[in-house]
């Protein structure tokens, strides 16, 4: 490193704060007593200070043009291809209030749907939609998910599978990223599938309705949409 | 200027600040975080997303840094807080709030630019008409260096350099091409 390089390096440690205070003090009585040290020190400075400033007005009037559009025509300027997990607290507390009455008020339902056709279309889709489980880290959540997976498939303690699904399903779209937001698909399809098994229309409809609007495949959305169709047939 | 061209200039202000902002926000997390690009990428619209809101709840008003910066912050945070897997203490609007980064100090500036004679007011105008008239890659290199503090490689990836030696290579022509413009310009100025 030459002596201008590293002149150079140790302006950029003292403009960035990253000096002692004595190496500070010395730098600049250096820069005081050598003119040609001091200007290009201050051609530096100059240049750093017009560029802040110069980033900083940009940034203004960006910011500017942010606040008069809407919440669509924002999204078309940034091109962001899918709805943003984030959602406004209040939003995400009544999501969390709904997701939860869902699996407190599930327990009792009157079933006054036709169980055996409610149950056969259970049967029928429940294969449209492979899990990932597999492809994913071998650890206790996928081994959980497995076991609440393999209920769902033989009909096997759907009482608990269900509650337990529901939990997760309530975690997975949840605004915060979790052990379960990797597995929005797998759950929420899995969740609908047991209710559906349950006799229970409703709550698969509403589980559906939840996962096409927290759902980033359009291949699940289409699925879910279609189901949600034949249920309403039955 | 007619309000339709003043409305497409707006456009473009807007689309150039996402475009410019996503191809870095992109190589910064991927290579201080070691997050991947699919992940990288949901992290980039949830920032945006985020950014709206604050800028929409007027949480931007008194913000010292640029926009740049400060979104930049965002995604750092969101990416922090995604590798550790909601094992962080951090809440959501903590995240958001702890953004007022800025590498350069301005006392660290104002006290080189005040020594001796310091800079007059027209030297201070012809750096700035330099500053903003930076031909490419000049402009994209020493802004991304001393304005979003990115790091040779980083810069390099961002703009598509063959590595982090080409653009310290470039970046010391252009520092040098700026200085002898101002040099070169203030002397004919005194002339």
């Amino acid at each position: 490193m030459n002596n201008l390089e590293n002149f150079d390096t140790r302006l950029e440690l003292f403009l960035k704060n990253k000096m002692t205070e004595e190496e500070g003090k010395a730098f600049l009585s250096e820069l005081q007593s050598n003119p040609d040290l001091r200007q290009r020190a201050q051609t530096m400075a100059a240049a750093i200070k017009n560029m802040k400033e110069l980033r900083y007005e940009h940034g203004q009037g960006v910011a500017s043009q942010i606040e008069s559009l809407s919440e669509r025509e924002f999204r078309k300027e940034a091109k962001l291809s899918h709805k943003a997990r984030i959602i406004s607290l209040h939003a995400f507390v009544k999501i969390s209030i709904a997701a939860c009455f869902i699996g407190i008020i599930s327990i009792g339902t009157y079933r006054y749907y036709i169980y055996n056709e409610t149950i056969a279309l259970g049967n029928s889709y429940y294969s449209e939609i492979p899990t990932e489980l597999v492809v994913r880290d071998a650890d206790d959540v996928s081994a959980q998910l497995a076991q609440l997976f393999k209920n769902v498939k033989n009909n096997e303690d759907l009482d608990n599978t269900i509650l337990n699904l529901e939990e997760k399903f309530c975690l997975a779209i949840s605004e915060d990223f979790n052990d379960y937001t990797n597995y929005i698909n797998d759950i929420g399809w899995n969740l609908a599938i047991a209710h559906l098994k349950d006799g229970d229309r409703e709550k698969a409809i509403e589980t559906l309705e939840l996962l096409i609007s927290h759902s980033e495949s359009d291949i699940i959305v289409e699925k879910c949409k279609k189901l949600i169709s034949d249920i309403k047939q039955l | 200027m007619t309000k339709e061209e003043f409305n497409i200039q707006d456009e473009r202000l807007l689309g150039q600040f996402f475009e410019k902002e996503r191809s870095k926000v992109l190589v910064v997390l991927r290579n201080r975080l070691s997050i991947s690009t699919e992940d990288a990428e949901d992290i980039y619209q949830d920032a945006c997303i985020a950014l709206f809101n604050n800028i929409q709840k007027g949480k931007l008003k008194t913000l010292t840094c640029s926009l740049s910066t400060y979104y930049t912050q965002i995604c750092l945070n969101m990416g922090h807080n995604f590798v550790n897997r909601g094992h962080s203490t951090i809440s959501f609007n903590q995240m958001l709030d702890n953004t007022q980064y800025d590498e350069y100090g301005l006392a660290q500036l104002e006290a080189v630019l005040g020594l001796g004679d310091g800079l007059s007011s027209e030297q201070t105008k012809m750096m700035r008409d330099i500053v903003q008239d930076l031909p490419h890659p000049c402009e994209d290199i020493l802004w991304a260096y001393y304005g979003d503090d990115l790091s040779m490689k980083e810069i390099a990836d961002v703009i598509g350099f063959n590595g982090a030696d080409s653009v310290k290579s470039k970046k010391s022509q252009c520092m040098s091409r700026l200085k002898e413009r101002f040099t070169r310009i203030i002397k004919s100025f005194y002339e």
